[in-house]
């Protein structure tokens, strides 16, 4: 058994900046501090750039699992730079979060071309599920979802 | 005859961009000055309750919503101070339930283009103490939650309508957490406790 036991320790420390620099006009900074202690599940990931596009600096970090997990994000983004700094451990432990039997699906996908908007909204193994939509296509492209339940919810667009 | 009829058609356009384009400023309320909530509240048996406060109507200004509901025991305590120019919250709460116990709050700065969302669902147990600073020129999202259940954060900054996505993350924690987040943009002295 101990095969299956993940020891992971990292420490990463990124300093990205582009050479010329970013145009913000509002923004003059952003900074995040996140610690967290985990024993169960967790998925998440943090995406920074300081341009859109293919121009300036980009950077991802994600991590998802289950397990026993203590991690430390520390970064900085300016119209110059990224500055991210992740400290962490993570013992790998076999955790199945609660999911409900149930084969009832429901989806909803809208679409306008003209503007260039979708979102799409499913949802899966739902025991109940409360569901008021609204999409208006008029003019300007409104989606509204509110939606209360249990099971799975998908939602997206793009 | 024909400059009238370009003029009417063109003053409005003029005065209409000029507005568009103006700089986003302070709210301008008319009547009030600003507005104080202070809340605490000891329930065992069932909540369900919400509130939401903006700077401005539409998309504009500072907005933030929160809300909790369900059955189990709730020991929490709001304090909340909204003027013209941004507001102050604070939910801090102790939360006990067999799992039927949500929590969840939201905040907008369309001024700086930040949001942050945090929710709490199948709470166990939860220790909460999350604090919201954000005006025209800067938002302090502190969060600090401690519990047994499904916690999912969320945020992202954007640099204005039109300029670029500056950070976006989105986590869940499921199981016992432990969870000290700080986001902040733009300019200000701000002393968190972590």
């Amino acid at each position: 058994m101990t095969a299956r036991v993940l020891l992971l320790l990292i420490v990463l420390l990124v300093t990205l900046s582009s050479p010329g620099l970013a145009d913000w006009n509002v923004s003059k900074n952003v900074t995040q501090r996140s610690t967290i202690f985990l024993r169960g599940y967790m998925d998440e990931i943090f995406i920074y750039q300081t341009e859109e596009g293919l121009a300036g600096s980009k950077l991802v970090y994600g991590s998802r699992g289950s397990g026993t997990a203590t991690r430390t994000v520390t970064s900085y983004v300016d119209e110059g730079e990224i500055s991210f700094n992740v400290q962490g451990e993570f013992f790998y432990q076999p955790y199945t979060p609660q999911t409900s039997e149930n084969d009832l699906l429901r989806a909803l996908r809208a679409k306008n071309r003209e503007v260039g908007t979708v979102v799409s909204e499913s949802y899966a193994g739902g025991v109940y599920l409360i569901n008021d939509p609204l999409a208006s296509q008029n003019d300007v492209p409104v989606y509204q979802i509110s939606s209360q339940g249990r099971g799975a919810a998908r939602l997206g667009t793009w | 005859m024909g400059f009238i009829m370009k003029a009417r058609v063109l003053l409005p356009l003029i005065v209409l961009s000029a507005m568009l384009t103006s700089p986003t400023g302070l709210a301008a309320w008319s009547i009030a000055g600003n507005v104080t909530d202070h809340s605490y509240l000891y329930l065992s048996g069932y909540i369900d309750e919400m509130k939401i406060y903006q700077t401005d109507s539409g998309i504009a200004g500072q907005k933030l919503v929160v809300g909790t509901e369900g059955s189990g025991t709730v020991a929490r305590r709001q304090t909340a101070y909204v003027d013209e120019g941004g507001m102050f919250f604070n939910e801090w709460g102790v939360f006990q339930s067999e799992g039927d116990l949500r929590n969840a709050l939201c905040a907008k700065n369309y001024a700086v283009g930040t949001v942050i969302s945090e929710s709490y669902t199948e709470i166990e147990y939860l220790i909460k103490d999350t604090v919201i600073f954000q005006d025209d020129n800067v938002s302090i999202y502190t969060i600090a939650s401690e519990g047994r259940g499904t916690a999912r954060l969320g945020a992202r900054v954007r640099d204005g309508p039109e300029g670029a996505t500056i950070m976006t993350y989105g986590g869940t924690y499921i199981g016992d957490f432990n969870i000290r987040q700080e986001i902040g943009s733009g300019s200000a002295l701000y002393l968190p406790c972590l």
